[in-house]
């Protein structure tokens, strides 16, 4: 409890002394009286004790009942108002499902949560002052939009009022961890009720963090050992259609030339979400720089179809806008029944030129001996197999590397790792920190590969590789089917084609249980080929490793067809990657690793600071496109923010899979959003029973005042009426 | 026990009181025996100045006493019979118990100019008790009738021999400036003593506060009654013993030991006023019941107008019984 002045309050603390102190001062020390007719007066006093306490009886009797239907007259409204929670002041905590799903619109446009939003608003309406509100939302991240419990319920009002759907996912079991914290910590003695409010789709019950949602007992334990009351609305039974963009990816041509617009297609994925799946249309276009005479495309929705594929054709000219070297193409579809989901953003690479650079030790003659040809100079071939093309390679020296020479490429091939040096090592270790890409391939000039644990212990990376080579007695083939993925996505259709006629002669040997890496090729013997790692809070550039030299001697890679189109899209993927353009799902927190980054600038005016750390310091709540500024307010990369699409799914909950979902024992009642208010409105009181009594008081007080002063004026004013009038004593 | 150095006759005995009471003769209701010739008839007929009535002569009168001419008119033998006129035995008994000590009236001087003992501050019941002792003193002194006191609390404290000289009021008062002590009252070992003592048939002004046992004072009457004394039982009370008009809690010591209690003043009153007034009753009952006269005196009010009323009433009965 709070006082809005405090003062007034020790001022009135103070004057209570005032009649103590007077009382004090003025208490007259009764001066003895010596009395004669000691013999009748003690007589008397025992005659009276008799009398009094038959007299003090009944008006104590009285008394008590006036005092007891005074009490139950006032608290009438009091006791109506509690018999509805039990106790005084209530704490109510109210989850309100603001999820992806929650945005789904009805025929008249009006969203889910504004249902749930007018159903919080009418039980707020309902809650009495003092009683405390917190409201919870689900969006992931969870969080309390009211300053912990509030007594203002009219700002929580508002706030419940300005309530928009959010781009993330639902997260109820982080909502009710949140809800278990709060009744832990400010239910005291106070009645509590958590009452869950939504529609309940499928999208909106995913399940993460907590395997089981809290129940009644864990809370009445967190409550101190009061019941709490949990209440939540029955899900909706309104069947919906959502169509989403599920994909958004671009297919660009392996072999970008230096300068010219590459043709890329772009393929748009639709999903229909639902069980009414009619008959309807709807229209996708593309927006990004050099998109913008792209003409919509139209889909058409046979009955029961769910997905469609959508292929746009263009050529990008978005060298302009681009953020170090990435765009933003977004992809939208007319449907408004699910706005965060009917667009979808993805990052393009749109830069013109990559620098390479190859460490390895400088030879200026050319062999024409196949066998001869090192592991650099096919690296150079494959790069750069023409003058015209979109990698730029260049040879460094080990000797040479500095941090100087280093900044001025995107990516590195680490040719001779056995030539580093320490020093060295820590410079590459910074060049990929700061978002270089760095290639280590094997040195094949020697026979024990000890730099692997210098490798190691610099780049913080951990496999567990033998220093000695293995050379299989038989070739090994490349494996049919390949992981790919992440650099390697733009080949997945051909990867297998492509890798199946590499043989692998000698290789080092990979433990493959003991890496944090992913394997990104392997051979048909399941040894890893190729091993990449992928930029983390550590790191923010990307690592990737063969464990067979491109040397004839080691593999036949570097003369089969695999070699270039491999060697240019990790090249492409992995500065692309360390980049520090990301794709994010709504409501993380994503980490920076530039360290001039200080802000993140949204698709609205408000910016999110980044700490020093390079932690967002608060989740991303927007879908669209983010871009990550310096402090003078530059540009430094772009952050992409889509939702997750099956946070979108309408599905209908059956009330029994809702129980099960929130624990069949957990102790919840399922109640309509037009049943909930009552639960919370304080029961009107009886006029009729409390003016009874309140009559009844009065009554009995007047009995009281006339038996009160008839023992009194029998006991005063005796001598008046019965003094004795003996021997004319006066 | 303070002894006074000197007694001033004004002290106790108020002009007015004397002027109030002047008019009164102070006699037996009952025929008291004395062996002075005075004012009242002595039960023993035979030479004295009043002619009483005759009988007839039995053999063995005293043939002195025939009424010859009565003799000479009947031919039959009277005996002349005379009623003999004597002294009044007057004692006061004064009660000097420690509740006697009490007295509300906030004042030194008492009525009529009279005066209280050095040793209170305000009159108390004894002081009153002492004026009225002395008014009755000079009344009896003043009919040449013999006085005697005896002072007692639980046992007779102090006593002066009858006498009807000049120097007795004197020494009553003497006697009585004597401050009460804080013993209870003990009529019936007082009244063994006091009868003890005295042999003739006396007037006995028995002037307490009667705050004891009522059935000590019936047995105390009672031993005067069967001595054929007439006794007067005058109680000396205080106005707020009568009205206990008290309006606060106070503690409450008792005068004759009996401790402390404390009272709610105003809500005992009434219960007080009732044991007060069947405890009167009580007394008057067992006086009445005697046939002794009972006369109670406020200590806020002269003594006379009470003692003039008592006398008035005493001499109507005399009168009544002369007659009858």
């Amino acid at each position: 409890m709070t006082f809005v002045t405090a003062w007034i309050a020790v001022a009135g603390l103070a004057a209570i002394s005032i009649p103590i102190l007077v009382h004090l001062l003025f208490r007259r020390r009764r001066k003895p009286v010596d009395w004669g007719a000691m013999r009748l007066l003690m007589e008397a006093v025992r005659r009276h004790r008799r009398r009094a306490r038959v007299e003090q009886l009944l008006l104590l009797c009285i008394r008590c009942l006036v005092l007891l239907l005074l009490g139950l007259a006032l608290a009438e409204p009091i006791i109506a108002g509690l018999r509805s929670m039990g106790g005084g002041s209530r704490l109510v905590v109210l989850i309100i499902d603001d999820g992806l799903v929650s945005g789904i619109q009805n025929p008249s446009g009006v969203s889910e949560l504004q249902s749930s939003v007018d159903a919080a608003l009418q039980l707020v309406d309902g809650l009495d002052s003092g009683d405390r509100v917190a409201v919870i939302l689900t969006a992931y991240p969870p969080h309390l939009i009211t300053d912990g419990p509030t007594i203002n319920i009219d700002a929580a009002s508002r706030l419940i009022k300005d309530l928009q759907p959010g781009a993330s996912r639902s997260d109820l079991n982080g909502a009710l961890s949140l809800a278990e914290g709060v009744v832990q910590e400010h239910a005291g003695s106070s009645p509590t009720t958590i009452t869950l409010l939504g529609s309940w789709r499928q999208g909106a019950l995913l399940g993460s963090g907590r395997s089981t949602t809290p129940d009644q007992e864990s809370l009445t334990a967190s409550a101190g050992d009061r019941p709490v009351r949990m209440l939540a609305t029955s899900p909706t039974s309104e069947p919906a259609t959502v169509i989403v963009i599920s994909d958004v990816s671009m297919r660009r041509p392996v072999d970008a030339v230096r300068g010219e617009q590459p043709q890329v297609r772009t393929t748009v994925t639709l999903r229909r979400l639902g069980t009414d799946l009619v008959a309807s249309r709807s229209l996708v276009r593309l927006d990004g720089p050099g998109l913008e005479n792209t003409l919509p495309r139209q889909v058409e929705w046979t009955p029961g179809r769910s997905e469609a594929v959508v292929e746009f054709v263009s050529r990008s000219s978005a060298v302009n806008s681009a953020v170090d070297g990435t765009s933003v193409i977004t992809a939208h579809v007319d449907s408004t029944s699910l706005p965060d989901l009917s667009r979808r953003s993805m990052l393009v690479d749109t830069s013109n030129t990559i620098k390479v650079g190859i460490i390895d030790r400088q030879i200026f003659a050319s062999s024409n001996d196949l066998e001869n040809i090192q592991s650099a100079e096919w690296m150079e071939r494959a790069l750069e197999p023409g003058n015209e093309g979109a990698v730029e390679v260049e040879r460094i020296d080990p000797a040479s590397i500095s941090s100087r020479i280093l900044r001025g490429f995107d990516a590195l091939v680490l040719a001779r790792p056995d030539l580093v040096g320490d020093n060295e090592w820590d410079l590459i270790k910074k060049f990929t920190d700061t978002g270089g890409f760095l290639l280590v391939v094997p040195p094949t000039q020697v026979q024990a590969h000890t730099w692997l644990d210098r490798m190691g212990s610099s780049l913080d990376i951990a496999w567990n590789i033998r220093v000695e080579p293995i050379n299989p007695d038989e070739p090994v083939d490349l494996a049919v089917d390949q992981p790919g993925g992440s650099f390697l996505s733009l080949l997945d259709s051909e990867i297998d084609q492509l890798s199946s006629p590499v043989q692998v002669f000698r290789r080092l040997d990979v433990d493959v249980d003991q890496g944090d890496g992913r394997v990104l090729l392997t051979s048909s013997d399941d040894a890893p080929f190729l091993i990449g790692w992928e930029p983390d809070a550590e790191r923010r550039g990307t690592i990737a490793m063969l464990t067979s030299a491109p040397h004839l001697e080691w593999t036949n890679l570097p003369i089969k067809p695999l070699m270039v189109p491999l060697m240019q899209e990790l090249i492409r993927e992995g500065t692309s990657t360390s980049r520090g353009s990301v794709e994010i799902l709504a409501g993380e927190r994503p980490l920076i690793s530039m360290s001039s980054a200080r802000e993140l600038g949204g698709p609205s005016e408000k910016s999110i600071p980044i700490d020093q750390d390079g932690l967002v310091s608060e989740p991303v709540r927007r879908n669209g496109h983010w871009v990550v500024r310096d402090s003078s307010g530059t540009a430094l990369s772009t952050i992409v923010v889509n939702s997750e699409i099956t946070a979108g799914d309408p599905g209908i909950t059956s009330p029994d899979a809702l129980r099960a979902r929130l624990g069949v024992d957990a102790g919840w009642t399922l109640l309509g959003t037009d049943e909930l208010p009552d639960q919370f409105s304080r029961d009107e009181p009886n006029p009729v029973w409390s003016l009874f009594m309140l009559t009844s008081v009065l009554l009995l007080l007047v009995l009281e005042t006339v038996l009160n002063r008839w023992f009194a004026r029998s006991r005063v004013s005796g001598t008046s009426t019965s003094a004795p009038s003996l021997g004319g004593l006066r | 026990m303070v002894e006074k150095g000197s007694i001033r006759a004004e002290q106790y005995l108020a002009p007015e009181t004397l002027s109030q009471i002047a008019p009164f003769e102070m006699r037996a209701k009952m025929v008291v025996e004395g062996v002075m010739n005075g004012m009242h008839r002595s039960p023993y007929q035979g030479l004295a100045v009043e002619f009483a009535e005759h009988r007839q002569y039995v053999p063995g009168d005293e043939t002195r006493h025939l009424d010859w001419k009565v003799f000479g008119r009947t031919d039959k033998l009277y005996l002349k019979q005379y009623q003999q006129e004597t002294n009044l035995d007057i004692i006061l008994l004064v009660d000097a118990s420690g509740s006697m000590r009490y007295g509300s009236l906030d004042e030194k001087n008492g009525w009529g100019g009279t005066k209280a003992g050095e040793s209170t501050s305000t009159w108390t019941k004894y002081d009153h008790a002492t004026a009225t002792s002395a008014a009755l003193a000079h009344l009896c002194l003043q009919q040449r009738d013999r006085i005697g006191l005896a002072t007692f609390a639980n046992k007779i404290r102090s006593q002066v021999k009858r006498s009807n000289m000049r120097e007795q009021w004197r020494s009553i008062v003497q006697i009585l400036s004597q401050d009460p002590v804080d013993d209870e009252t003990n009529l019936v070992k007082v009244s063994d003593q006091v009868l003890s003592s005295v042999n003739n048939r006396a007037l006995f002004f028995l002037i307490s506060d009667f705050m004891c046992d009522p059935v000590q004072i019936r047995e105390a009457l009672a031993r005067f009654r069967h001595k054929r004394h007439d006794v007067v039982l005058v109680q000396v009370l205080d106005r707020r013993e009568v009205h206990f008009d008290f309006d606060e809690t106070a503690p409450f010591v008792g005068l004759e030991g009996e401790g402390t209690i404390h009272v709610d003043s105003r809500s005992v009153r009434e219960t007080y006023l009732e044991v007060f007034a069947k405890h009167q009753a009580e007394i008057q009952s067992i006086a009445r019941g005697f046939g002794f006269d009972f006369e109670q005196i406020n200590s806020h009010e002269s003594v006379g107008p009470p003692l003039a009323r008592l006398f008035a009433r005493r001499i109507a009965i005399a009168r009544r019984n002369s007659r009858g």
